[in-house]
């Protein structure tokens, strides 16, 4: 214990340890964020050139535009489908694998391989697989069973196909770890499951869920924080927020304010409305998870 | 620019830098149209400008109120160059006050292609392509009465188009003289015009005649019609090239014909594609040497070697007389019609194109407001209001922000 003490007796060795992390936390995080919000106060042309102080009206702009309260319903929308069905997907795969014997390794990787493909790859694949007019999917989802999507035209079905694609995307990190905390299960707890004869889905249900709570728990938040952010690259490649802003995330609509049509307060004001709400979304959600999580 | 395009890029500048003696041209690729605008503002913005920038038709305007250009015809030396040899749409898109701001570079106009193959089977005469919206429509029907193609018609959803149907009709898509003689406030589509077009182009798709490839999706497009999904399609004289490999490659004979227009009125086409803006304030040596690029571009030889490989048009006469000398329009008759139909056009304000510092967000409303026509109730008429209302808000609240 004295050893320990002894070797950082003046605090101004640890802060010299510390001042790389500091310098480059200062540098890339919080001087970005500052300036984020200052520029939200600001009306600007082009990227700062010519800027003036206009209070709060970003802000007031924004939310008294129907465009962007749609745009903040979606997101919503958005958020819970992804995170309940990347989940609730992820469960089942991670149950069966863990369940498996035979072929396990051949399974584990089927199922992260999605994970692994980069998102801006994963975007152009699944827009020519699912192309309406030349896609391979469509045409064989008409052919089968004459079905015609046409997700470049008809708003919920452009939203389905990015859902579902940001949920397959999704599905493999939490299988890794949902596996991982299947696998924390105590063996004894197995075999008092197999000796009172409990049926496969109540097991997982009644035995396996709260003993990998913790691990929900961090899941649900990785997940939200996906699905405000992670899911711009599969927006931006498929639909551009269309058809007739029926994909319009908020993120999505942050990128075109402040890159396509050069408004980089009204961007920043954005950026800050998102910030405020994923960080009292993550709040909540860890604090009512505490009631339910197990450690 | 990205693929072939690239590549012709890429050989031009080697050429130039083989034949040139202590200056080197290094070339750089940003991405599409848009991305390359968003990287040379944010340059601007950290003072890292290049000294040439391709910027986009559109982005004329946000060019010029960035102050970061200086007008092309004040840098270059005027006993260097000739401008009255340059093709006058082209050199008029890229004039504003009488000054020739940038270098054209890649400029094209839209055209009509067909299937020739399918108009014959059809009964059409495939001699004698459709001219206006409502002929298009009629050989829309009788291809797919027949069910020779799935749809008659194929096009990217992207503003150039609709915006070239106003030039035809010679009525102006914006206030100010076309945002020519200042920042517009007010964008047209309160018009008979806007009316025509939009309502042709819902109906085409509510009747089944059109194939909606998607906003921006020119490839989609061209596949579409490439392999006989619909007998007719319209883009770029950029695509011409690529189309007749590609015609070729599915077996069957193409067509172009003149852009079609809304009504009987035929004014002309706008030039579409970018051109070339020289950064303030570079060393004399640089100026220099970037003078010799553009001179060494503009010359002939070079055009007639764009053209033949892309398809974007020859900027100049002498290049035009080049490549006639050589016999090239008499063997690609495709590329006759995209010029012919170039040299016709009429020079009014409504063909010089319209300009807006906000020109990519009025394009995306306009682009997203005909995709509500289609898959909402909502009609045309009240669209066309709503879609007014907020084209009208961005082009005032740039003006706002601009300040000064």
């Amino acid at each position: 214990m004295g050893v320990h003490e002894n070797t950082y007796d003046s605090s101004l060795g640890a802060y010299l340890l510390l001042l790389p992390t500091l310098a480059a936390i200062i540098a890339f995080l919080y001087y970005p964020s500052l300036q984020t919000l200052r520029f939200s106060f600001f009306q600007t042309f082009l990227f700062g050139q010519n800027t003036r102080f206009v209070g709060l009206a970003n802000f007031t702009d924004l939310l008294g535009s129907q465009v962007y309260l749609t745009s903040v319903g979606l997101t919503m929308a958005f958020a819970v489908i992804v995170v309940i069905g990347s989940l609730a997907v992820g469960l089942l795969v991670a149950f069966l694998l863990y369940e498996v014997s035979d072929g396990k390794a051949a399974y584990l990787i089927a199922a992260i391989w999605p994970y692994a493909l980069p998102t801006a790859v994963a975007g152009t694949v699944l827009l020519f697989l699912a192309h309406p007019s030349v896609g391979i999917y469509t045409h064989y989802l008409e052919a089968w069973f004459g079905i015609e999507l046409d997700w470049f035209t008809v708003g919920w079905q452009g939203f389905a196909v990015v859902t579902v694609a940001a949920i397959w995307k999704q599905v493999g990190y939490n299988v890794i770890f949902m596996l991982a905390a299947l696998n924390n299960v105590p063996e004894s707890l197995n075999e008092a499951c197999r000796l009172d004869g409990i049926e496969t889905w109540r097991r997982l249900v009644r035995v396996y869920l709260p003993l990998m709570s913790p691990t929900l728990v961090f899941l649900v938040v990785i997940n939200t924080i996906y699905a405000f952010f992670g899911s711009f690259a599969l927006i931006d490649l498929m639909t551009q927020g269309g058809p007739t802003n029926a994909t319009n995330l908020m993120i999505y609509q942050l990128y075109r304010d402040a890159f396509q049509f050069n408004n980089l307060g009204l961007a920043s004001a954005q950026s800050v409305i998102l910030f405020v709400l994923v960080a009292g979304l993550t709040f909540v959600q860890l604090r009512v998870s505490d009631r339910y999580a197990h450690y | 620019m990205g693929g072939n395009l690239g590549e012709t890029v890429d050989a031009l500048a080697a050429d130039f830098n083989e034949q040139s003696s202590g200056v080197t041209v290094e070339t750089s690729y940003k991405g599409s149209y848009d991305e390359t605008l968003n990287a040379v503002t944010s340059a601007i913005g950290a003072g890292e400008a290049p000294e040439l920038a391709q910027i986009v038709d559109l982005g004329s305007r946000l060019a010029i109120d960035s102050g970061a250009f200086v007008p092309m015809e004040e840098a270059l030396p005027s006993d260097r160059i000739d401008w009255s040899d340059f093709q006058d749409p082209v050199i008029d898109y890229y004039s504003f006050d009488d000054t020739v701001y940038s270098m054209p570079f890649n400029s094209s106009n839209p055209i009509f292609y067909y299937n020739k193959d399918m108009f014959e089977e059809a009964g059409l005469n495939p001699e004698s392509p459709p001219s206006t919206l409502a002929e298009i429509r009629e050989a829309s029907e009788t291809i797919v009465d027949q069910e020779i193609a799935e749809q008659g018609i194929t096009f990217a959803n992207v503003s150039w188009f609709p915006e070239q149907w106003f030039a035809e009709a010679n009525v102006p898509l914006v206030n100010e003289e076309n945002g020519r003689a200042g920042d517009p406030t007010e964008i047209n589509l309160n018009t008979d015009t806007a009316d025509r077009v939009f309502g042709w182009w819902a109906d085409m798709h509510a009747d089944g005649l059109y194939n909606h490839a998607g906003v921006g999706n020119w490839g989609a497009a061209q596949q579409a019609f490439l392999n006989g999904q619909t007998a007719m399609w319209i883009s770029s004289t950029a695509g011409v090239a690529s189309a007749t490999a590609g015609a070729e490659e599915n077996g069957f004979e193409l067509g172009t014909g003149y852009y079609p227009t809304a009504g009987n009125t035929r004014t002309g086409v706008v030039i579409g594609g970018a051109s070339l803006w020289m950064t303030r304030g570079l060393s004399d040596e640089k100026k220099q040497g970037l003078t010799d690029f553009l001179l060494w571009l503009a010359e002939a030889e070079q055009q007639a070697f764009w053209h033949q490989n892309t398809g974007y048009f020859p900027i100049s006469d002498s290049a035009v007389e080049y490549l006639e000398e050589d016999g090239w329009f008499d063997e690609n008759p495709n590329f006759q019609t995209a010029f012919d139909q170039l040299q016709e056009t009429e020079q009014t304000v409504a063909t010089q194109g319209w300009q807006a510092g906000p020109a990519s967000e009025v394009r995306t409303i306009i682009q997203d407001g005909y995709v509500s026509m289609i898959n909402s109730d909502i009609t045309v008429e009240s669209k066309l209001e709503e879609m007014k209302t907020e084209a009208d808000d961005a082009l005032q609240s740039y003006i706002q922000s601009k300040g000064n």
